[in-house]
């Protein structure tokens, strides 16, 4: 203040001085209200972040509130919408805001009844909504019903300023809702009933989170419910193949999370609630004595079945936690048990910990997707709002915990990081798709890791072997996901990996081009190159046996070669010059290299110089040469179609650019050769698949802008990709490929929506592939064909029986990607089940692979 | 002149946590002084556009594909370029196809890695034709012509050397005799040569805390700290110790980055 009154005095003494000052705008003054939540609110978001002020923070946010609440709409509005967002934002605070606002209630009755009243009326909002058509919910929306489960949790643990049977018949409306819908049908499982049935027990426990045993009364209305539904709720166990993570033999016991459901929150119950004891945190001693309880004010009311039955199966568009639950639920691991020891580091599903803190995280994950770091920042806190030692110390390497446990088996073995990036990871692997983009999962896993690497990266290490290790049975479609998660994490870390691990199985299965590791490794390096404009980084981290992965050639440079050469009947193509990212016509010693430049002239020149009679007169100039060309027309779509290539080779956009400027022009000329439509599309895409041999996913995005010019059609891309040459069909080994197919058929979802023809002619040429590799393997039609056992123990000869493997390792790719296309596609294969199950019999006639498809068929429409 | 700025303006209680997918507070500070600021604002929540800026710039088209398609079907890459050159200068506009797709980018994909890179993300109210050159008066971004440190991705160094320490130490300067001026290619391998130096030297550290463990996949980033990009520079004797050990600085140089952008 006072330097301020110096500064005045010396700008008075200088008149002109006062003039020339820059002109600062005003501070804007805010009302006393709204600079009060300004300073509020943050506090109540990180409530219980750090254990050493939570005691201080309750005393005085409550004691702040009960004096602020009632005055102001603004201050009231604030305070509960904060309560809300962190109630469903961050359940893992949802104790600290439930003992605020009984610290609340201890002081001001009429507060704690307003929160109580608000809380109650969200939950009841939500009810409603969940039968109203409300349009797709955002991104992190969880859905209603999850919203349910989070307020009446958080309405439990407010359960000593409530009265007993107002909360028990909430629980009880709930559950005979869910009791209800899971008998509409007796042979149907239940999408919304198996929700709310799992959501509302593993509420239960938290009704006695400030109460512990104390409260008898309490107890006992537990015990009858709990025994109730024990009794009521029928479980339909469903074991639907094409969900299934493995496809041969999964390395763990495959259980649905309705199952473990009811058995965990009993063993919570029984002993005393030990279990509780030993993972809530006894805040009872902050907990200020309740005043006489509330009751609410109406009771709860639940939709009408038949008003609910458009939205029990929790599509697409409900909220992201609740569509988990469109599918069965299947517990998904990653850190096996007992694999480094004798010992979990994940707290078992199998118990009501694990569960909790598996749901936690999910929802912590999915509600606040839109912003990642504070979500790995509050992953990391999670302990804080839970007891002691339920966790090993972060950081811990697995050996150091073994070190631990071998001398005292009863310390915890427990990592959380484990825990968490296991539920990240089952959200990368959920099947039939993913809750959120697949790079939002990516990057927050790329956080967390940057936020303490020396912890996670290990932890990451250990996912990546797993994977890696059961990557011959593990789904097709996954294997992909796999490798995209992990190049992502590589290029955010200097494409640093312990690659001599897997040297051995490079070594060993050097010549193989199905081996599904080989396959990995393959593209993996590919990837990363694609991801990095500095190659020499990847090549440095790579030792000497993967090296040759750095050639990215799509197809061996000979066939390039070959088919270059197929169109001359003199000249002869030179391996190098085929081999080049370059427009090969244009060789200065092709007699008539001076036309084809004339031609790139031409489609450099500008959209309204160009003359299409020009382009004609080249075209006739070239017929002179037509003796050295073997076959005129297939050599004008080939040239034509590599010059507008190699004029937009410098980037994508130029390739688009080029593509739109000519497309008329090339439709125009192609229509006029004497060729067959689909031999014509056919060579288009070889031909820019031979200029881009070197990065085929340039090729096929090229490919793509050919497609949108309407150049090419889709299903010449599908027939383009899913052909075999040489016994090699790189639908079933290049990324690229099998990225193209995806992306084809996901964007005729858009475009052609209704026409399932695409989608029919891949399901048939996978088909007879699948009958291509059971001849080549030469078993019977009724002998199963079995995936070689390739450990350490085996005695397979893995060069003289490489033939007989590469057949194996093919069909049982393909079977996979058949998987994977049925339920990827579910609502477009719903319409073609019929067809596809009586024509089976005459296209399929391996009967076991018969079975299989007819198998995954029959379940398509439960998807 | 500072405007209001509407919703943008007001206070919500709807989040425990901001959310990443707002205006930067760059976008918001334009918007109060432009005039059609709060519609600009308003058409970069539904465009479908976004900027993406501290690219290498030796970053390609193809890479920023791979990268950005798993947000969303991309309509249209438009990559930075410098008004004189031609050439690549460190930013782009990405068109998806939905604008829900263009709010996920800048959502999850700000700050990850491109080409060794923290690229950042903005939103945008749509492409212009001309917004794709630079405004730097060397043809690049502006960002890259003020900022002081050495970066090999991004152009080397913008000031001549003997300019940037001749105030420091007196020898004359001035009239651009910096022996590491030019030679982009040239002075990157250099700066290559003292990376991987260091990593030489701090690899049996490495080696100690992780080999003796089942699990030692360690990313060389775990020692991110070690590798400050101004280490190198340091010890290639041009830069004064205090200058570039900022990491103060990397926010104002982003900014300015990032005015670069907008068409005068």
């Amino acid at each position: 203040m006072s330097d301020r009154k110096r500064r005045r005095n010396f700008d008075d003494d200088e008149d002109s001085y006062q003039d020339y000052r820059p002109r600062v705008p005003k501070r804007q003054r805010i009302p006393p209200v709204v600079q009060l939540c300004k300073e509020m609110m943050p506090d109540i978001c990180t409530i219980g972040e750090s254990t050493k002020v939570f005691a201080d923070d309750i005393k005085f946010l409550s004691e702040a509130i009960i004096s602020e609440f009632g005055h102001e709409d603004y201050f009231n509005n604030a305070l509960l919408d904060t309560f809300r967002a962190v109630v469903l934002e961050q359940p893992h605070k949802q104790p600290a805001i439930a003992l605020l606002v009984m610290a609340v209630n201890a002081g001001n009755q009429v507060v704690g009844k307003s929160v109580l009243n608000f809380f109650f009326d969200e939950l009841q909002k939500c009810c409603t909504s969940s039968a109203e058509d409300s349009g797709p919910a955002e991104s992190n929306d969880t859905g209603p019903w999850n919203k349910v489960k989070l307020y009446l949790r958080f309405l439990s643990l407010l359960s000593p300023m409530i009265i007993n049977e107002d909360i028990i018949a909430v629980y009880q409306a709930l559950l005979d809702f869910a009791v209800q819908l899971n008998n509409i049908d007796d042979t149907k499982r239940n999408a919304l009933s198996e929700a709310i049935f799992t959501n509302t027990i593993l509420n239960i426990p938290y009704l006695f989170y400030f109460k512990k045993a104390d409260d008898n009364a309490l107890q006992t209305q537990v015990e009858d419910l709990v025994s109730k539904i024990e009794a009521n709720y029928k479980l339909k166990s469903t074991g639907i193949k094409l969900l299934r993570e493995y496809d041969a033999s999964s390395p763990y016991e495959i259980t649905e999370l309705i199952q473990v459901a009811l058995p965990n929150i009993k063993k919570a119950l029984a002993n005393n609630m030990d279990q509780l004891t030993q993972l809530f945190c006894d805040w009872n001693e902050l907990l200020p004595e309740q005043p006489d309880n509330h009751g609410f004010n109406d009771a709860l009311s639940l939709p009408s079945i038949e008003d609910l039955s458009k939205y029990s199966s929790l599509s697409n568009g409900v909220g992201s936690v609740d569509n988990m639950w469109k599918d069965p639920r299947y517990c998904f691991h990653v850190y096996l048990p007992h694999a480094a020891g004798e010992f979990d580091t994940v707290l078992p599903i199998t118990t009501y910990a694990g569960q909790l803190f598996n749901d936690i995280v999910i929802d912590i994950v999915q509600s606040l997707e839109f912003n990642r770091k504070e979500v790995s920042r509050q992953l990391s806190l999670l302990p804080n709002f839970f007891k002691d030692g339920i966790f090993a110390n972060m950081g811990d390497s697995i050996a150091q915990i073994a070190a631990v446990y071998e001398e005292n088996p009863l310390a915890s073995t427990f990592k959380l990081e484990d825990l968490e990036i296991e539920a990240i990871l089952s959200l990368i692997f959920k099947l039939p798709d993913v809750s959120q983009p697949y790079a939002y999962f990516y990057t927050l896993l790329v956080d967390i890791c940057q936020s303490n690497p020396k912890a996670i990266a290990p932890v990451f290490g250990r996912a990546f072997r797993f994977f890696y290790q059961n990557i011959d049975s593990l789904d097709f479609e996954l294997r992909q996901r796999f490798l995209d998660w992990f190049s992502v994490q590589m290029s955010n870390f200097n494409f640093s990996w312990k690659w001599n691990e897997w040297e051995e199985d490079a070594i060993k299965f050097h010549n193989s081009f199905y081996n599904p590791k080989i396959v990995f490794m393959k593209n993996l390096v590919r990837k990363e190159l694609r991801l990095t404009y500095n190659t020499s980084e990847v090549d440095a981290s790579l030792p000497q046996e993967f090296k040759k992965y750095l050639e990215t050639n799509f197809v061996p440079a000979e066939e390039v070669q070959q088919w270059y050469q197929s169109f001359f009947t003199e000249y002869q193509v030179r391996l190098e010059d085929a081999a080049k990212n370059e427009l090969l016509f244009s060789q200065a010693d092709i007699p008539f290299e001076p036309i084809v430049r004339d031609l790139v002239d031409y489609v450099h020149k500008q959209n309204d110089t160009r003359e299409i009679s020009e382009l004609e007169g080249i075209i006739e100039k070239l017929r002179e040469h037509a003796g050295q060309i073997t076959d005129f027309n297939r050599f004008i779509v080939v040239l034509l179609t590599q010059v507008v290539v190699h004029c937009g080779s410098r980037s994508l956009s130029h390739a688009n650019k080029y593509i739109t400027d000519l497309k008329d022009e090339l439709k125009t000329i192609f229509e006029k050769l004497d060729m067959d439509a689909e031999a014509m599309e056919q060579l288009i895409i070889e031909s820019v698949l031979a200029y881009w041999n070197i990065n085929s996913q340039t090729g096929f995005l090229i490919v793509d802008a050919l497609k949108f010019a309407e150049l090419v059609s889709p299903k010449a891309i599908l027939n383009f990709c899913l052909l075999e040459k040489n016994d090699r069909c790189y639908a079933l080994s290049d990324v690229t490929v099998i990225d193209t197919i995806y992306r084809t058929l996901s964007q005729l979802l858009i475009t052609n929506a209704g026409d399932n023809q695409a989608f029919e002619f891949v399901f048939e040429q996978m088909c007879l592939m699948l009958n291509r590799a059971t001849t080549a393997l030469g078993v019977t039609e009724t002998e199963n064909v079995v995936l070689p056992d390739l450990s350490e123990k085996s005695e397979i000869d893995p060069i003289n029986e490489l033939p007989k493997l590469e057949h194996t390792w093919k069909y049982s790719a393909t079977l996979g990607f058949v998987k994977s296309l049925l339920r990827k596609y579910s609502p477009q294969y719903v319409s073609l089940v019929e067809k596809f199950t009586n024509g089976m019999g005459g296209v399929v006639s391996h009967q076991p692979t018969q079975q299989q498809l007819l198998e995954w068929i029959g379940e398509v429409p439960q998807i | 002149m500072s405007s209001q700025l509407a919703e943008f303006d007001e206070l919500k209680w709807t989040h425990s946590v901001k959310r990443l997918d707002k205006p930067s507070s760059y976008l918001l500070r334009k918007a109060r002084r432009n005039p059609h600021g709060l519609e600009d604002l308003r058409k970069s929540l539904v465009s479908s556009t976004i900027y993406v800026g501290n690219l290498s710039f030796y970053t390609s088209e193809e890479q920023i594909y791979e990268l950005f398609s798993k947000c969303g079907m991309i309509k249209r890459i438009i990559m930075g370029l410098d008004r004189f050159k031609f050439t690549p200068c460190g930013f782009c506009f990405i068109i998806y196809n939905e604008p829900r797709e263009a709010l996920n980018a800048v959502k999850y994909l700000s700050d990850t890695k491109l080409d060794e890179k923290n690229i950042s993300i903005d939103l945008d109210p749509g492409f212009e034709d001309g917004r794709q050159f630079g405004r730097g008066k060397s043809g690049g971004q502006v960002s890259d012509e003020l900022k002081f440190e050495y970066d090999a991705a991004r152009g080397g160094f913008a000031i001549p050397l003997a300019q940037r320490i001749a105030p420091r130490f007196g020898n004359g300067g001035g009239n651009g005799n910096g022996r590491r001026r030019g030679g982009r290619r040239q002075q990157h391998q250099q700066h290559d040569q003292q990376y991987d130096q260091q990593y030489d030297q701090y690899q049996p550290e490495q080696e100690d805390n992780y080999h003796s463990q089942f699990d030692n996949y360690v990313p060389e980033d775990a020692m991110g700290t070690f590798q400050s990009r101004y280490a190198g520079a340091e010890t290639l004797d041009a830069v004064p110790a205090e200058a570039p050990a900022s990491e103060a600085a990397a926010p104002a140089a982003r900014e300015e980055e990032e005015d670069s952008y907008m068409p005068e």
